[in-house]
């Protein structure tokens, strides 16, 4: 069966600490930022150092998703800038927002066999002024260069939108109804000071957006912009003292299929792999009902997606995720925050690093008043790609 | 939209030239060419493979050849694209992609163009036959065509 995957261990059960989330930072966001893509890393990382109380001569490990980050800002251009050790531990995992979750789960390991005391996790979107934008990732793929692109079967909305209508179609559900994921956002958004996008959005106005490929619209569409973001990681016992109240991470846990593209699918396209994620990171965290959560941060390049995790993760019923946004529930004062920040749908395209650290403000009661979860303790973090998926579970 | 040439009997000029040159994936471009659609198939356990895999994943044999596949299929999904995302695209669009399901290989996405020149809309679950479809200037695109 083509969706066979990987086995998922947690890392109980590989007996390995979890890094406590110590320090975040996240520059400016916007369409255009002059800085360079490593510039932007860089100014995330010394953010991210700063709220951590550290000196940049405490970082000894840096740890990234593997598939953008090594070509704009790898870990021998952010040793040379920041004049770090040349023994600095660097490596990279997984792709994307998975990847940037996942960063948690090795620097566990890299901690803990003594290999770095501390690491800093760090990501840059130049989509919004690189040639070929968000699109030309994937336009180098092999397989869609081959048969994807000649058909015209490209880029992200195109495969979204089948998606989608497979959605639809599985589970009756009224396509206008994918509206109350971007106005949910976009109220989030509204209240957070860094968000690209802080006007007000109704169901009209998504109703009246243009179709890009059928049924997605451009409001179902996440932005595309410049801007970065950083983390700080260390041990538990090491992390007492800072200037922040720690962030411990709960648990975490990364499923791979076998293999799907994003158009060669497997028939199990419209469920992602945190079908097979959350169950060992709830398990490692202790989480035995998911109303423990407080805050959950999911992956958002899309308003269906989002929805499938909410499904996927045990919020919702398979086909009854939009329900949560339509009646309110993920908005403030709802019992289920989604994207408390404004996503990538509104707040910024950080492809994922963004929905660690807004968990990590959420559970240390350090967001904007305006959009600060009372009481937030627990906070679920959906890293998406395709066929890729992490759970992480932080919790102060 | 996409329109026929009315004296060559072939559809316009398609925008897009897939690869020519010899590669892993030359012999399903060149398939279309003939007129056929023809996808990997494992000699070890006779299960095809889409796209293309470096060993079958069911028993990992390294041997493979191209085989045809029927034309019977079964809409899986599909979408039609209203932007052009790529050059010369503002031509063809609207375009309706489908995924299709072929009965030879029940495991396979297979994309493919709804039939440019049908009337009716494609709809999940549709039966459809394949079929291999020269535009004017040479490229042969997999087209599906809604049964009757």
């Amino acid at each position: 069966m083509v969706s066979a995957v990987l086995q998922v261990r947690s890392q109980e059960e590989l007996n390995m600490g979890l890094p406590d989330i110590v320090g975040v930072g996240s520059t400016q966001s916007a369409r255009s930022l002059p800085d360079s893509a490593a510039r932007l890393a860089v100014r995330a990382i010394l953010l991210a150092l700063d709220d951590a109380g550290l000196g940049k001569d405490k970082l000894n490990g840096i740890i990234t998703e593997g598939s953008i980050m090594p070509s704009l800002a790898g870990g021998d251009v952010l040793i040379a800038s920041l004049g770090l050790e040349p023994s600095t531990f660097t490596a990279q995992i997984g792709v994307g927002g998975s990847g940037t979750a996942a960063a948690t789960m090795l620097a566990g390991a890299v901690l803990d066999a003594g290999l770095a005391d501390v690491i800093a996790c760090v990501f840059v979107s130049k989509f919004g002024t690189s040639p070929g934008g968000p699109y030309a990732l994937h336009a180098a793929d092999p397989y869609k260069a081959a048969f994807e692109l000649p058909i015209g079967y490209f880029p992200q909305p195109v495969y979204f939108g089948a998606l989608v209508n497979r959605y639809l179609h599985e589970y009756g559900v009224d396509r206008e109804d994918l509206g109350h994921v971007a106005v949910s956002t976009r109220e989030w958004a509204s209240r957070n000071s860094k968000a690209v996008r802080r006007d007000p959005l109704t169901m009209d106005a998504y109703r009246a957006s243009r179709v890009v490929s059928d049924p997605l619209r451009v409001l179902d569409c996440c932005l595309v912009n410049d801007g970065a973001a950083a983390f700080i990681m260390t041990r538990q016992d090491r992390a007492k003292d800072l200037r922040q109240r720690p962030v411990h991470v709960l648990g975490v846990a990364r499923s791979q299929a076998a293999y799907t593209s994003y158009s060669a699918f497997s028939q199990r396209e419209v469920r992602t792999e945190a079908v097979r994620s959350a169950p060992p990171a709830f398990r490692q965290a202790g989480i035995a009902n998911v109303s423990d959560v407080d805050v959950v941060e999911l992956y958002d390049c899309f308003t269906i997606t989002p929805v499938l995790q909410l499904e996927d993760m045990g919020f919702a019923e398979e086909g009854g995720g939009l329900d949560l946004f339509a009646t309110g529930k993920t908005r403030p004062g709802g019992s289920v925050p989604v994207n408390t920040d404004g996503g990538l749908l509104s707040y910024s395209y950080l492809a994922g690093i963004g929905h660690v650290v807004e968990a990590v403000h959420q559970v240390r009661h350090t967001a904007d008043p305006d959009r600060q979860v009372a009481d937030a303790e627990v906070g679920v973090v959906g890293g998406f790609t395709a066929w890729e998926h992490t759970t992480l579970v932080v919790g102060a | 939209m996409i329109s026929a040439d009315s004296v060559e009997g072939r559809l316009s000029d398609w925008p897009f030239l897939p690869p020519t040159e010899e590669s892993d994936f030359g012999p399903y471009w060149d398939s279309l060419r003939r007129g056929i659609v023809a996808l990997p198939r494992c000699r070890g356990c006779g299960r095809f493979q889409w796209y293309p895999l470096p060993c079958c994943p069911a028993c990992q044999s390294l041997d493979f050849e191209w085989s045809e596949i029927g034309p019977d299929a079964t809409v899986y999904s599909f979408t039609t694209v209203r932007r052009a995302f790529l050059p010369g695209f503002d031509r063809v669009l609207p375009l309706t992609i489908v995924i299709l399901v072929p009965d030879d290989a029940p495991h396979v996405h297979f994309l493919a163009l709804s039939d440019p020149e049908g009337d009716d809309a494609v709809s999940i679950g549709d039966r459809v036959r394949l079929a291999a479809l020269p535009f004017r200037n040479g490229v042969s695109l997999p087209i599906a065509r809604v049964s009757r």
